[in-house]
């Protein structure tokens, strides 16, 4: 139960980093009814899932072992990516709130 | 010059994809379905659905099966320990003739009725990386040139695809047919690219020997000797010796292993040359617990209980192979793992057939009346639906035969692998010949069999979904069964969904005839 707990904790890591990655992009923000983000903001965006899936791998490795660990990362990775992909597909409305959350947190930089 | 490198590429990617497509989907499948071996066993041999023992029977109580294995002659007699997803202890001795196995109740040390049935692992697993082709070694052969295929197919397939980067998270399910599956392909290919690439890598350097032999013929006279050091076999390396010879106490041998692994459990007892002079008995120990496959084998003189050797330890370059080989092999006790292997497998399959429904859709206006396409679509048909139907049909077998059923010379566990053969090809003619219904009528099918195996596994065991989801030993069935129900499900979703694409375009060719008219 705790294993299936912290599979479940990492793979939701990988799938906000995954999303993150994909809200980025301009055909998926279009998707989810945002507008696209300025290239500097997008590239902050990117550094921050970027490093989402690295600590992933951390704490899988340290969790779990070496061997254990990379395999669980490597295969959640998989699959996580490709829940991103079909949710964008089907039901992209899900993951506006956090298209929408980049946006917000751009314009509060703005107004700053 | 860049251009011409893609275009050789694209052309390698497609032609590599649709010859070798049909042999790498079997592989596949096959593998994705040994994932849970064991748990197709527990589903197939229902005389093995039993609760878990607390204690472990002492070895002595299969002394009955050991004398039996040296009154026959045996050239090994070996004990399997239960684990946790196996309840019962399997012993098992070959003589010259033939293979005895016999699965054991974990708590009373009775023999279980014979279940009559080869089961995943000895069928679905094998069939994985042998093909069943056993006439020298073919299959492994022919599997290795599809794992090579695959492997230049993935590198090929990075190559091809002009935005890789760009496309990395697009899915367009409303686009037309070709773009959706072409979208698919793509996904399962990128996304699970880590799992293809080193799941087909270490499946070569399993079976690296037989494929690469080169480098074991350097080093050792020959591979037999290979394997016996690389597996810490070499005890195994003596003469047949005298026979009359008496088999020390395998509990106290056993106790001696334990002390010296620190108190671990084995997971295997081999005893070579039973009754002979030359006898040994080996302890393998399991590694569950790490990806590693290291079974650290101590061997005792059978006749004495002497210590005759311990597997040294595992140079890095070995500890490389078997860390590969466990990553390949899962016998490692990890559900997440397990069930996320399991899923990425399904992934591969759905790559292997979106490529081929792909190459289909992309020909079929230009080229549907000519006899290579219909050649193709009948064994992607087959190849694809039809294996899994086989598989079904290799399953409803195992439900309906009665025990014992014998028939043209053909016992229980033969007439199921003959079931699963004759649907197969059943499924690859029936693609040939129609092929405008081929999907939907094989998806259909598919949903049909699925249930009835469900079904059947409820008329003939009493284990019903609700009562094996309540019983914890029983999980691994009802796991199957709603594997199976949800797959059915699927399959009819898939059946309806083609079958109404397939009444939209009647009706537009039909308004655009009556336009024309």
């Amino acid at each position: 139960m705790v294993d299936c707990l912290f599979s479940f904790g990492l793979g939701l890591m990988l799938f906000v980093g995954f999303a993150l990655l994909a809200l980025t992009q301009f055909v998926h923000r279009r998707a989810t009814g945002t507008a696209e983000l300025p290239p500097r903001r997008a590239t902050q965006v990117r550094l921050v899932a970027i490093l989402l899936l690295v600590l992933a791998l951390v704490i899988a490795v340290q969790n779990e072992g070496g061997g254990f660990g990379f395999l669980l990362w490597a295969s959640l990775m998989s699959l996580t990516a490709c829940g991103v992909a079909l949710i964008l597909g089907y039901r992209p409305y899900l993951l506006a709130p956090v298209a929408r959350t980049l946006e917000k947190d751009l314009n509060r930089q703005t107004r700053l | 010059m860049k251009q011409d490198f893609r275009r050789s590429m694209g052309w390698l990617h497609t032609w590599a994809g649709v010859v070798l497509g049909s042999i790498l989907f079997a592989i596949f499948w096959m593998g994705t379905l040994s994932v849970f071996d064991c748990e197709i066993d527990l589903w197939m041999k229902p005389a093995t659905r039993v609760a878990p023992a607390h204690t472990l029977l002492p070895l002595e109580r299969f002394r009955s099966s050991l004398d039996e294995a040296i009154a026959a002659k045996a050239s090994f007699w070996n004990v399997t320990f239960p684990s946790d997803r196996d309840a019962v202890f399997h012993t098992r001795y070959g003589t010259r003739k033939k293979m005895i196995s016999r699965d054991i109740d974990p708590v009373t040390g009775r023999m279980l009725p014979d279940s009559g049935t080869l089961g995943a692992t000895e069928f679905i697993f094998p069939f994985h990386y042998t093909l069943n082709i056993e006439l020298m070694s073919l299959g492994e052969w022919i599997v290795g040139l599809a794992s090579m295929a695959m492997l230049a197919l993935c590198i090929t397939g990075v190559i091809i695809h002009r935005k890789i980067f760009v496309d990395f998270f697009t899915f367009r399910p409303h686009a037309n047919p070709r773009r959706m599956l072409l979208d698919l392909h793509n996904i399962s290919g990128v996304l699970g690219l880590p799992f293809h690439i080193i799941l087909t890598f270490s499946g070569l350097v399993i079976l690296g020997a037989t494929y690469f032999p080169a480098g074991v013929n350097a080093v050792y006279p020959n591979t037999r000797a290979y394997f016996f050091e690389s597996n810490g076999l070499s005890f195994l390396s003596v003469k047949h010796g005298k026979p009359g010879a008496p088999v020390v106490s395998l509990d106290e041998a056993a106790m001696r292993a334990r002390s010296l692994w620190g108190g671990d459990d084995p997971h295997l007892v081999l005893v070579a040359n039973p009754g002979m002079t030359t006898s040994r008995i080996a302890f393998f120990r399991g590694s569950e617990r790490q990806v590693v496959v290291d079974r650290d084998v101590i061997a005792f003189d059978g006749s004495t209980g002497q210590l005759i050797s311990r597997a040294s330890r595992l140079t890095p370059i070995m500890r490389a192979q078997r860390f590969l080989s466990g990553l390949h092999l899962i016998e490692f006790r990890q559900w997440v793992l397990r069930w996320l292997y399991f899923l990425l497998g399904l992934g591969s399959c759905v790559l292997i057939a979106t490529g081929f429904l792909f190459w289909l859709e992309s020909r079929r206006k230009r080229q549907g009346t000519q006899i290579g396409f219909r050649l193709v679509e009948g064994i992607a048909a087959g190849s694809i639906t039809g294996i899994i139907l086989a598989t079904l049909a290799f399953f409803i077998a195992n439900r309906l035969l009665p025990a014992g059923a014998r028939f043209c010379g053909l016992e229980r566990a033969s007439l199921e692998v003959s079931a699963f053969y004759l649907v197969w090809l059943a499924a690859c003619v029936h693609g040939w010949l129609r092929p405008r219904q081929v999907w939907i009528v094989q998806c259909a099918a598919i949903g049909l069999l699925a249930s009835v195996a469900v079904v059947l596994n409820w008329i003939t065991t009493g284990d019903h979904p609700l009562r094996t989801f309540f019983v914890r030993y029983l999980w691994p069935v009802g796991g199957m069964d709603a594997l199976l129900l949800t797959g059915a499900a699927l399959s009819f979703l898939a059946a309806l969904y083609l079958s109404r694409r397939a009444g939209h375009r009647e009706v537009a060719i039909r308004s655009a005839r009556g336009e024309a008219i």
